[in-house]
């Protein structure tokens, strides 16, 4: 217990994991994560909540207690013999199915898509200072045109971070875009609409200040420096977040970005709200107004998300997802996609997820069919 | 120099695709060899409908520039957009085989009116 005591000592904001994490009074990312905007690796206070909050003990030896728990959640299965190197190893894959059941059209496979080798340096006082590498694998999307010679292994986040004070921190190098809440499902409406989906990574430089109850992101980014400079997105986001009965948080969030073939401006609004005992809703409405250079498209997209997490006991979560995506909001179609899911953390390092998706699109005369897809996932980190 | 290589190195090992990728060839000048206004509003519902799909996975759709070149692929009947397998296989078109595009929405009506009208306009 005073392993777990110290820690939550050293930072005195709350923290958490993933964005409905809310649910069990976390707030802000900041602490849990070395990117105070989430995503990317844990920091020590992070994998020890990992360890004695949110994850179930089904696995855990009956003579540990949750000191133990917490000491073992190091990436060597101990607290970390020096303060200033961090590592970690985070995979993700799972087996995806789309239209089950149809004799014609199933197609399932496996998928490997995150293997990351995580090193942290930090010095200072409540790691003042951080350099962050984070590389590994990631698949090429399956509509990448054959022949390309991107390859799969590649640097996902480097940056460098300083806080000036517990309060402000500017960081530099290639980090995810402030936009919005950060789901983990990559293919939501709400991620690939604004462009921040798992390989949307920018150049750039963000400022982060948290407030007694208002969080502010500001970043000013210069595109993926890799690709071509007329592919590159250069532009700037404003997310801000405010607590709100001291549980919830409600947000707003600003981007515009272009390259030198499309121009970008996205705005929305969400909240995420605290059910206590670790449920949690989380919901997101915003547009995105897209302008091409050859003319072929100047529109405003609509999106929408709203998830719940439902915690019966430790480590599990029952989930449910609604999706809305208009794609001209001067035109009657759009596109449903909802389905429920199940989340458990058997224990720290494992979770397992399964989720099912049905897509379907409906025009003013006429709809597709359900489209109905799965997904059984493995999710591990050390 | 070390640290300077270090660097360099995890600059270069970025990764080079994402959601922009595509952009020149979605978003970029498009040359058609074509006059018919018709097939030039058809060729960017197309390509913003279908090419994402029906260019390397299957086939080369972003490749054709002019009437002939979906004439000669068989996808396209001159004047008959009934028989024409791009319309048919159209969600809007209300038959029971019709199933694009299979996600992401359906074609709003005026952009499906238009690939009918090219079809049936073709000289």
């Amino acid at each position: 217990m005073k392993y777990i005591l110290l820690l939550l000592t050293l930072f005195s904001v709350n923290a958490y994991s993933y964005s409905n994490f809310i649910g069990h009074g976390y707030t802000s990312c900041l602490n849990c994560h070395f990117n105070p905007f989430g995503g990317g690796p844990l920091n020590d206070y992070g994998r020890v909540v990992s360890a004695t909050a949110i994850s179930s003990t089904a696995l855990t030896p009956k003579s540990w207690d949750e000191e133990k728990v917490a000491y073992m959640s190091g990436f060597l299965f101990r607290k970390p013999k020096q303060e200033w190197l961090r590592t970690q190893v985070n995979y993700r894959g799972f087996r995806v199915v789309r239209n089950p059941g149809s004799s014609e059209n199933e197609e399932a496979k496996w998928i490997n898509m995150q293997l990351d080798g995580r090193v942290i340096l930090k010095f200072g006082e409540n790691d003042k200072f951080i350099s962050v590498l984070n590389y590994g694998y990631a698949p090429l999307p399956s509509e990448t045109p054959k022949g390309t010679k991107s390859s799969e292994w590649r640097s996902r986040e480097h940056y460098v971070g300083y806080r000036f004070t517990p309060k402000f921190g500017l960081y530099a190098g290639l980090m995810d875009k402030v936009f919005g809440i950060k789901v983990i499902e990559h293919i939501a409406f709400s991620r690939v609409s604004p462009q921040v989906t798992q390989n949307d990574q920018v150049h750039g430089v963000t400022a982060h200040y948290i407030g007694q109850d208002w969080e502010l992101g500001a970043q000013g980014f210069v595109g993926n420096l890799s690709q071509d400079a007329d592919l590159r997105m250069k532009g700037g986001s404003v997310m801000l977040e405010k607590t709100v009965f001291g549980i919830h948080r409600i947000g707003a969030s600003v981007m515009s970005s272009q390259n030198e073939y499309l121009k970008l401006l996205s705005y929305s609004a969400h909240t995420r709200l605290n059910l206590k005992e670790g449920s949690s809703i989380l919901a997101e409405l915003g547009q995105t107004n897209k302008k091409t250079e050859n003319g072929s498209d100047d529109t405003t997209a609509r999106f929408g998300l709203l998830q719940t997490y439902l915690r019966p006991w430790r480590g599990l979560y029952f989930l449910a997802n609604i999706e809305y995506f208009n794609r001209d909001i001067k035109q009657d179609d759009y596109t449903l996609r909802w389905g429920p899911g199940v989340q458990y953390f058997l224990s720290q390092r494992i979770e397992l997820r399964a989720d099912v998706y049905d897509t379907r699109s409906f025009a003013t005369k006429s709809s597709t069919r359900d489209s109905w897809m799965y997904l059984l996932q493995t999710h591990l980190w050390f | 120099m070390k640290y300077f290589f270090f660097f360099v190195l995890i600059l270069s090992s970025c990764q080079d695709y994402n959601s922009n990728s595509g952009d020149k060839g979605r978003y970029g000048p498009v040359e058609l060899n074509e006059s018919d206004p018709n097939f030039s509003k058809a060729y960017f519902i197309l390509q913003d409908r279908c090419v994402s799909c029906h260019d390397h996975k299957h086939d080369r759709w972003a490749e054709f520039k002019s009437n002939a070149d979906w004439v000669a692929d068989g996808l396209v009947i001159t004047g008959q957009p009934a028989t024409s397998e791009l319309i048919v296989r159209i969600v809007n078109n209300g038959q029971v085989s019709s199933n694009m595009p299979p996600s992401g929405g359906s074609l709003p009506d005026a952009e499906y009116n238009a690939l009918v009208k090219w079809v049936t306009e073709i000289p």
